[in-house]
Formats: C-alpha cells, sequence, structure tokens
C-alpha cells in the first residue's frame, strides 16, 4: 500500500519522470508558497476525484466515461477554488488566479483517473491520489524555492540571501523555470539510475 | 433548495441528458463491426509490443492473426500454451514449435581482448563501430559490448557484462531484436536444446585473431573432423555448425583445443 | 434504446450530484467569500488613509443647474442596485451611477445593466441615452468612477477615496483607488485589480510606481521620458497599463472637482 504513494512521489513522479502537468508547474513556481499552495489545490483535487471515480468506475458506461470524469473533476475543483477564494489568504488567491480553475485541464488529473482509478479500488485509488499529490507537490515546491531564492533572494516573502548577493531575475520569468526544470530533472534522473549500466551476470 | 442549487441542478442536469443521451446515439449509428475475436486473441498476446512478428505492436498481431489468418506461430514472443489457446480460438490446431533463444558468438570479455583504443561516447554499437578502425576492438568481428542489443530487448533477456552481451535463456523469447540490433550481426536465434554452438565470430587467420582475443576460434578445423554428420565445416578460419545436421553428439567440442565450440 | 438510455441516466445522475455539491459550497462560501473581499476593501482604504476612524459614503451632490449629479448616501448606485435614485431627475431611473469619465472630464452616467449605453445631458439640457463608443474617439482615456467615500476622523473629513476603473490598459480594465485630501490633491494610489501581463504591467501594483501619482492635482498625461510637473513616467514595456492608470486617476480627480469642489453642496 505505501508502495503506491511512493510510487507516485519516485518512480512515476508526474513531473520529472512522466513529464505531465507542466503548464501550471512553469507559471506557478514563482514563489516557494505559490508552489505549495498550487500543490496543495491539485492534491485535494486529485485525492477526491480519484476516490469518486474509483466508486463509480462499475457504473459509468465506456462511452461516457470522458464526460463523467470531466463533470467530476471540474466540480471538486469548483469547490477547492470555492473554499479558497473565502478562506486563503487574498495574496496566494491573486497570485494563483486563473491557474485553480485550470486544475480541471491538468494532466496528471484526467491521466489518474484513467489510467489507475477507473481501474482500481478505492482504497488504492485514494493512495494514488496521495501519491501522486505529493509527488507534484514536491516538484513545485523545490522549483518554486530555487526560483524564488534566486530571483528575488527571499523564501516564503521574507530576504534571506544579503544584501549584496545579485538577484537573477531570470529566474522568476519563464525562462528561469525551465531551467530550473532541466536541472532538476536531470539530477533526479541520475540519482535514480546510480550510475548503474546494465552490468548484471547471466549464463552465455 | 436555493436557486443557485436548483438552477446548477437544471443546467448540469439537462445538459447531461443531452450530451448521455448523444453519446448513445453516437455509439449506434457509428459503431465499429469488429470481430470479438481480435478481442480474446489480444489478450493472449505478450502486450510487450517487441516487434518481432513484423508488425508495430500486438494490436496489429491480433488483427493479423484474426482477419488475415496470420498463424499465431509468427509471434516468437508467445508462450507455447497460448499458441494452443489462440490456435482453439481460431478453430484450428498447431503444434507448439520449438523453443529457441538468441546466442551471442562472441566470448570477448575486456580481459581477454585487446583493444585500439579506449572508446568514450554513445553507448551504441553501431555508432562506435563507424569510427576509425571499425571500433574501439581489435578484433573487428567480435561484440563491442556497448548494449544495443540490450537496449533493443524489450524482455529484459540480455545484460552487458564486462563489455560482452549475456543471454538470460531463461527470460529470452527469440522476438529476434537484439539480432536486428547487433550492428556486427552476430547474435543467432537457435535451438534452446543445440550445443555445438561456436562462441566466436572471427575470420581473421589464426595468428591475426589469437593476437586479438585469447579466446578465439584459428580455424584449425579439429572440430570438423571430429563431426561424423557433417555438421560443423570450417571457413575463413570460422567453425559454423550447420543445426539441421546437429545431434549434439558433443565431439566436437571434446576435439576443441581452443574450447570455442560446445 | 438501453445504449441510448444508460449514459444519458448515468451522466445526468452524476451530474445533478455534482450540480447540488458545487451549488451548494457556493451558498456556504458566498457569506466568507464575501466577508473577505469586504476586508481586502477595507484594508485597502486603510492602507491609503490610516489615519481615518472610517469611511462614509458621500451624501449626493447638485450641480450648478440644481441637477443631482452624483447619486450618493446610503442608496448610492454603484452596482446599479437601488440607485439612490430619486424620481424627478430622469436618468437616474436607469442609470448606474457609475459616472463615465472621458480624458479627465465628466461625460455621463453609464447604464444599468453595462458599459456600453451612457445617459448623457445633451445641448439642450436633456438626459439622452448613447451608445458609449460614439461618444469616444480612437485614443481617448475613458474610465468609470465607481464608488467615493468619505475618510472621516473624530466627525470631520480628512479626505476622499475614489475607486475608478480605468481602460486602455493591455487586457481589460484596470481598477485603482485614488486618495485625495480635502482640497483634492493625491495622497495615494492604489491599483486593487489588474490583468495585466505579470512582470510588466502587473508592477503597476508596485509602490515604487504608483507613488509618482503623489502630490499632484491637476490632469495627468503619460510620457516616457523624464517628468514634468502633471506626468506619469510609464512603466517599461508597459505603457498602455499606465495609461490605464492614469485615466483612473484623471477620472478621479475630475470627479473631486465636478463633484465635491465645484458642486454646489
Amino acid at each position: 500500500m505505501i508502495k503506491i504513494v511512493k510510487n507516485g512521489i519516485i518512480n512515476e513522479n508526474p513531473t520529472f519522470v512522466q513529464v505531465i502537468g507542466m503548464c501550471p508547474l512553469l507559471a506557478v513556481t514563482t514563489s516557494a508558497i505559490n508552489g505549495l499552495g498550487m500543490g496543495a489545490a491539485t492534491t485535494a483535487v486529485l485525492m477526491c476525484s480519484n476516490v469518486a471515480i474509483s466508486l463509480l468506475r462499475r457504473v459509468i458506461p465506456e462511452k461516457a466515461r470522458i464526460p463523467a470524469y470531466i463533470v467530476i473533476i471540474a466540480s471538486f475543483v469548483t469547490m477547492v477554488d470555492l473554499l479558497m477564494q473565502a478562506f486563503a489568504p487574498p495574496a496566494l488567491n491573486k497570485a494563483l488566479g486563473i491557474f485553480i480553475p485550470l486544475i480541471v485541464v491538468n494532466c496528471i488529473i484526467l491521466a489518474r483517473a484513467e489510467s489507475f482509478a477507473g481501474k482500481n479500488r478505492v482504497l488504492p485509488s485514494l493512495l494514488d491520489g496521495l501519491g501522486m499529490g505529493l509527488g507534484f507537490t514536491g516538484a513545485l515546491f523545490i522549483i518554486g524555492s530555487i526560483r524564488e531564492l534566486l530571483g528575488a533572494g527571499a523564501l516564503f516573502d521574507r530576504a534571506v540571501l544579503p544584501e549584496a548577493f545579485p538577484r537573477t531575475i531570470i529566474m522568476i520569468l519563464p525562462p528561469g523555470a525551465f531551467f530550473t526544470l532541466a536541472f532538476l530533472m536531470a539530477g533526479f534522473k541520475y540519482l535514480r539510475s546510480g550510475g548503474k549500466s546494465k552490468q548484471e551476470g547471466g549464463e552465455t | 433548495m436555493s436557486f443557485t442549487i436548483l438552477a446548477s441542478l437544471g443546467v448540469l442536469g439537462a445538459l447531461a441528458l443531452l450530451f448521455g443521451a448523444g453519446l448513445g446515439y453516437a455509439g449506434i449509428k457509428f459503431k465499429v463491426l469488429e470481430d470479438e475475436r481480435v478481442g480474446a486473441v489480444r489478450e493472449l498476446l505478450p502486450s510487450a509490443n517487441c516487434g518481432g512478428c513484423g508488425f508495430a505492436g500486438c494490436d496489429g498481431m491480433a488483427s493479423a492473426i484474426v482477419n488475415d489468418g496470420l498463424s499465431p506461430l509468427k509471434c516468437p514472443a508467445l508462450k507455447a500454451e497460448n499458441v494452443q489457446l489462440i490456435a482453439g480460438i481460431m478453430g484450428s490446431s498447431a503444434e507448439a514449435p520449438e523453443r529457441r533463444v538468441a546466442f551471442v558468438k562472441c566470448r570477448g570479455t575486456t580481459e581477454v581482448c585487446k583493444y585500439n583504443y579506449k572508446y568514450e561516447g554513445l553507448a551504441d554499437c553501431a555508432a562506435a563501430g563507424a569510427l576509425a578502425a571499425g571500433g574501439a576492438k581489435s578484433c573487428a568481428y567480435g561484440c563491442l559490448g556497448l548494449g544495443s542489443c540490450a537496449a533493443a530487448c524489450k524482455f529484459g533477456a540480455i545484460t552487458m557484462k564486462d563489455g560482452l552481451s549475456v543471454v538470460h535463456r531463461e527470460k529470452c523469447t527469440a522476438c529476434g531484436m537484439c539480432a536486428a540490433a547487433c550492428p556486427r550481426g552476430i547474435i543467432e536465434i537457435l535451438p534452446y536444446s543445440a550445443e555445438a554452438r561456436v562462441f566466436c565470430s572471427s575470420r581473421d587467420n589464426g595468428k591475426t585473431s589469437r593476437a586479438n582475443c585469447s579466446l578465439s576460434c584459428v580455424g584449425c578445423k579439429l572440430c570438423e573432423k571430429a563431426c561424423e554428420y557433417g555438421a560443423v565445416r570450417v571457413e575463413n578460419f570460422l567453425a559454423s555448425t550447420d543445426y539441421a545436421k546437429c545431434v549434439n553428439c558433443g565431439k566436437c567440442a571434446e576435439a576443441c583445443k581452443s574450447k570455442v565450440i560446445g | 434504446m438501453k445504449e441510448i438510455l444508460k449514459p444519458a441516466l448515468v451522466l445526468f445522475i452524476i451530474a445533478a450530484a455534482a450540480a447540488v455539491c458545487v451549488g451548494a459550497s457556493y451558498e456556504v462560501t458566498k457569506q466568507p467569500i464575501a466577508a473577505a473581499k469586504e476586508r481586502e476593501r477595507q484594508a485597502a482604504l486603510k492602507e491609503l488613509i490610516p489615519e481615518a476612524d472610517g469611511f462614509e459614503p458621500l451624501p449626493s451632490f447638485e450641480g450648478a443647474g440644481g441637477e443631482i449629479i452624483y447619486f450618493g448616501g446610503a442608496n448610492s448606485g454603484f452596482t446599479g442596485e437601488g440607485a439612490g435614485v430619486s424620481a424627478d431627475i430622469k436618468p437616474l431611473e436607469f442609470a448606474s451611477g457609475e459616472i463615465i469619465y472621458v480624458n479627465g472630464k465628466m461625460l455621463g452616467y453609464a447604464l444599468l445593466g453595462g458599459r456600453d449605453a451612457a445617459a448623457v445631458l445633451n445641448a439642450d439640457g436633456v438626459w439622452e441615452t448613447r451608445a458609449v463608443k460614439d461618444l469616444v474617439s480612437q485614443g481617448d482615456g475613458v474610465a468609470y468612477v465607481t464608488d467615493a467615500l468619505a475618510a472621516v476622523k473624530n466627525g470631520e473629513t480628512i479626505g476622499f477615496i475614489a475607486s475608478s476603473e480605468g481602460y486602455g490598459g493591455y487586457s481589460g480594465a484596470v481598477g485603482v483607488m485614488t486618495a485625495l485630501d480635502p482640497e483634492g490633491t493625491i495622497t495615494g494610489v492604489k491599483v486593487v485589480s489588474q490583468r495585466e501581463t505579470p512582470g510588466l504591467g502587473a508592477n503597476a501594483e508596485k509602490p515604487a510606481f504608483s507613488g509618482q501619482y503623489k502630490g499632484k492635482s491637476g490632469r495627468l498625461s503619460v510620457t516616457k521620458t523624464a517628468p514634468s510637473e502633471n506626468e506619469i513616467v510609464a512603466i517599461t514595456s508597459a505603457t498602455l497599463t499606465t495609461r490605464a492608470v492614469t485615466n483612473a486617476v484623471n477620472a478621479a480627480l475630475g470627479f473631486y472637482n465636478d463633484v465635491i469642489r465645484g458642486a454646489a453642496r
């Protein structure tokens, strides 16, 4: 069971391995808190929609599969959006802006709905949503932190780097997102492969 | 119930009914008539999409088996029992073919081989082989050890050890992708039980090939003389076996001083 | 038949359940969202004039000819709801109360239901309805004054805050709150809503930009070079946004001149 969660964080990390859900990733990670907020919202929707779809998997007819999934996902996103508008700090809402409603078309949610929740029981689906969500949130948070640190010299809106340290503004702009993502992806792949090549024993 | 809830219910409900009915109708109107056997056969194929059958994937093969009458034996990766099951679906009978596996005709590890130079670069045998001197290995015929075959194998049956490719006979399904990937063409697909296999591909004369690799075949013809069935022949300083004639008696292996055949 | 009914029914049930859940969430969060918006608004007001005890809507103001030119008081109809309307003033029947300013001059009132049409006073002194786009030329600075409050401290008015929305930005209207002292000099400007380009026009929210407006009182224009008395330096690569904000501020200044100072009380 824990394996399912771990799978979403490491082996099939949506950002670094599957490379899906890129749109909000690049746009929203201008600061650590933005990344975290977006990740949390996406994770909430992911878990709820996975559970709902898993519960209904035997009921939804094949032809109506996609509309049914989208309705379910969109409803959860709307609820999360309303809740955020009501209770989340205004600065966060402003920063995340239109990307909250865009969670509906976030690749990750529909991908997990189709490939996992539609074919598995409720508890595994919930855990899969949690794992993928955590993997995504982790990626968002790390990238957001790096961009905020290098681009604005701050973390969580508190100045961290000394004044003398130069601020690389490009990190806050879109190219910075691509750079950070590229390096992290390479690093992630390297750590996972552990420098191994196909060197196992066998018979001739 | 507030107006908002009622209105949402009305709008969404109406849309859902409309689209649901529309989809249902489209399903009937645009239905593709497919032989249901295709689905059943598809389930029995290995789903590795290895391409050994010549089709892009197992979907293509399933369609070919059912619609074009292709023999399931053409899928080299098919388990014997599945061959029977597919034959059963199609209403014919098929004999399980003899099991085959891939065989690498080289034993040139980094320890026994001489190298022209050290190669650092793309882990692709075809690319490395196009470089100076035909590749880093002094022996122009041997395994380059960079793993193009291992990369081509969809079943994880080939790995690289000490600069030589090694076949896991139990995992190998004899689909033939490794043989196709090898730029030197030294991988052969042989019957599982074949025993008179030559572990070398070098067509250099004895002196040259020995200088390049201590385990090479020198073309001394001791094996050819020992074989009573005419299955082993030596040509261009290299022994080769005709498996149609070979009875696995083992005499060639006994006779070989270099232990290159066996 | 079943093939058509099943998808329709299943989708209907799912959609119905979704509709109920979303509708319910909306009802539940309606109050907190309104409260959050009001908190934000109050915070913005307080930021502009920190010394104030509170903010009150302005009373109605009459023009030189006795006509009501500003519908204030408890029923100020800036959203078109129950527009502080007095029956004998014609435009009040259909005007929303949002005052249209073009190039800093009052044009008329936006109608209820939209900003496409306006109630304007024609040459004969009669109110008539005209399409806004007929009255505005390309390049005119258009803005709508949507709300006005008096900042009060110890029972005395210590300043005014006019909310206006300036057009001509990169995308959509830019919402601005302008704080004025009793003499009509700008004491602060705050951009409260915008959909401009992040990193460029969006920087209009930063104090480094909005601070430029402080101390000015005449009609402002935008420049890209060194500014003179009544000029605002545009944000690099965000001239349009700067224009929109300036249009809004000009409207606020115009409002002060026309209504608060210029009108007979």
